[in-house]
């Protein structure tokens, strides 16, 4: 036990520590480790369950026609969600046309160009509309977007461009939030060093701030874009779903989500096992979606952090090899 | 730029040992002057942080800035290629002048006067992102040049003036953050120099660097001044004699005495520049 305390000339033995407040220290130590042992189970466990859950639900139901077909009349069996999920990517892919490029130039905005006290007031308004209910998103956007004469905006209808506009309008302050936070972890030197080359300050906002923060802002639209993936009451109110392929932006259109809340609402079996199977879909939608962007981007950091490796480990070798040369 | 312009120069003749001009140059034909600062005071808020400098810095050659800590040397250092502007409140009067041309004219866009005043900082910054080849081109390439074989040339002669071509030649596309700290200066260095500007501000370049490090950057420093103006604020009275061939002594804000090196560490003519060198202060 002695052999870990440091060999000092003159210990003073006032600092020595008895056996039993060793013993006491490590079992502290030993019950904060599975504590976080256990906080880490608790967060994995309802991704498994959920996971799993939904494949012994949903599973039994998939097959080719139901990525293929739209549904079956009522009473039959069969048919499947190829409007959902087609709807579903449509809707998902004009809300992230809008809303990516606002959120990010927003955030740049933000961090690099706007007054403290301006920026401020826009990350609290930001934060509001972060804890907005999405009902109350879209009873807002039914007024806006869809209620006849309720503003110069309005379809007067329901449409895939209102329910489009509106996951936007949730995406935005979603992505401006996570998008500012990691652009102002990126290193003042940085700005300074290119601002002292003569560059351009847009330029070296976009290729070089922008740029360090790409993985971290990339993290925050996916998580909006999942976000969105999965809301369903400003849906409800904007695009209201549709048993088959819309006939266009002016028109209602379905969507996973009403689908599944359809689905699940309605008295038949056939439509209950649907639902799981459309809620097991949403899930490997959205999961892949994230995967397959992570690994786009992936490779080029991996060979960053591998080659920083060998000086990162013994910072005194490459000095020495610098020197030598 | 012509050598025999007849501007008044500040008690300036070259010294002999560490300049890279021949050694007998006549102390008649004073060097051009590359970088003159007429009364000039800074202001962070009411902070008055450089009261009333007045500098004339002689063209390829070294000018040291030594002082203590929040003397104003680094503040008058930034104020050279307008990076103070960047610092909220900070407010600047009087004239600074490159090769007779005032960098504070109202029409005058500070981004040009950073491309032909480069910096060093500190803290070395390779661009994290960027390989090193394209860390060293980086100021070419976002100023519009696409010209391949131009930004080659021009990188490897940057690297080479940096003395890290040879420890990079082999590893141009690896990322700019592997090397090592004293490399990564190097890098920064070559950086600066790849966009060809006349004057290179140095702010206590070594100071986060080893010895050996240090040395290859100062001696890299020596080399530099044979194509380009350097003015560089340092802590370490040793460097400013290793490296400088005349320094400024900042104290409270204060441009106290502005000499060739030798004579300013040797024969100091004012009485706090005599108490700072010799270590009596305070």
């Amino acid at each position: 036990m002695t052999a870990l305390v440091p060999a000092a000339p003159a210990f003073d033995p006032r600092l020595r520590v008895s056996d039993g407040v060793r013993r006491w220290r490590n079992l502290k130590s030993g019950l904060v480790s599975a504590l976080c042992v256990l906080g880490a189970v608790v967060v994995v466990t309802p991704l498994a369950l959920v996971f799993g859950y939904l494949v012994f639900k949903g599973a039994g139901s998939l097959n080719w026609d139901f990525f293929t077909k739209t549904p079956a009349p009522v009473g039959e069996t069969g048919g499947g969600i190829a409007h959902a999920i087609g709807g579903t990517f449509l809707l998902i892919g004009m809300a992230s046309l809008v809303g990516i490029p606002v959120g990010v130039l927003g955030a740049i905005y933000l961090t690099e160009y706007a007054r403290p006290a301006f920026a401020a007031r826009v990350r609290f308004a930001a934060d509001v509309l972060n804890g907005v209910p999405s009902i109350v998103w879209g009873i807002v956007a039914y007024g806006i977007f869809v209620l006849p004469g309720g503003s110069p905006l309005s379809l007067g209808k329901f449409s895939a461009l209102a329910g489009a506009a509106t996951l936007a309008f949730i995406m935005i302050p979603l992505i401006v939030r996570t998008a500012e936070e990691v652009l102002l972890l990126v290193p003042n030197g940085y700005r300074e060093a290119g601002l002292a080359l003569g560059i351009a300050k847009w330029k070296i906002s976009l290729h070089i701030v922008a740029k360090t923060a790409f993985r971290g802002i990339l993290t925050g639209v996916l998580l909006a874009v999942a976000r969105i993936s999965g809301e369903t009451a400003p849906l409800l109110f904007t695009a209201l779903g549709n048993n088959d392929w819309g006939r266009g932006l002016g028109e209602p259109i379905a969507a996973l989500p009403l689908q599944i809340y359809a689905y699940a609402i309605s008295p038949y079996d056939d439509w209950h096992r649907q639902a799981w199977a459309a809620a097991l879909v949403l899930l490997l939608v959205v999961l892949t979606m994230n995967l397959s962007l992570r690994f786009l981007t992936r490779e080029r950091i991996v060979k960053v952090a591998r080659r920083q490796l060998p000086t990162d480990v013994p910072p005194a070798a490459p000095v020495a090899q610098a020197h030598a040369g | 730029m012509s050598a025999e312009t007849p501007r008044p120069v500040v008690a300036v003749r070259m010294p002999s040992a560490p300049s890279s001009a021949p050694a007998d140059v006549a102390p008649t034909n004073p060097p051009a002057v590359a970088v003159s600062a007429r009364d000039v005071n800074i202001f962070y808020g009411a902070k008055h942080a450089v009261i009333d400098a007045t500098l004339d810095i002689p063209a390829r050659s070294v000018t040291a800035i030594i002082g203590p800590s929040g003397c104003g040397k680094s503040t008058f250092l930034r104020c050279l290629n307008r990076m103070h502007e960047l610092t909220p409140g900070a407010r600047m009067t009087g004239s600074i002048t490159l090769d007779g041309e005032n960098l504070y004219a109202p029409e005058i866009d500070p981004t040009v006067v950073r491309r032909r005043v480069g910096m060093i900082f500190q803290k070395s910054n390779p661009f994290p992102t960027l390989s090193i080849g394209d860390n060293v081109t980086v100021g070419l390439k976002l100023n519009g040049i696409r010209d391949r074989a131009f930004l080659r040339e021009r990188m490897e002669d940057a690297l080479r003036k940096a003395a890290l071509w040879d420890e990079v030649k082999d590893d141009l596309s690896k990322p700019g953050n592997s090397l090592s700290g004293g490399q990564q200066q190097r890098l920064c260095i070559a950086r600066a120099v790849a966009v060809q500007p006349e004057v290179l501000l140095m702010d206590e370049p070594t100071s986060a660097l080893d010895p050996i490090a240090t040395l290859k950057v100062e001696g890299l420093i020596h080399d530099l001044a044979k194509n380009f103006t350097i003015i560089i604020v340092t802590h370490s009275m040793q460097q400013a004699t290793r490296v400088s061939d005349q320094t400024a002594f900042f104290y409270l804000g204060r441009m106290v005495e502005f000499a060739p090196t030798t004579e300013l560490f040797n024969n100091p003519k004012q009485k706090e520049t005599e108490a700072y060198i010799s270590g009596r202060f305070g």
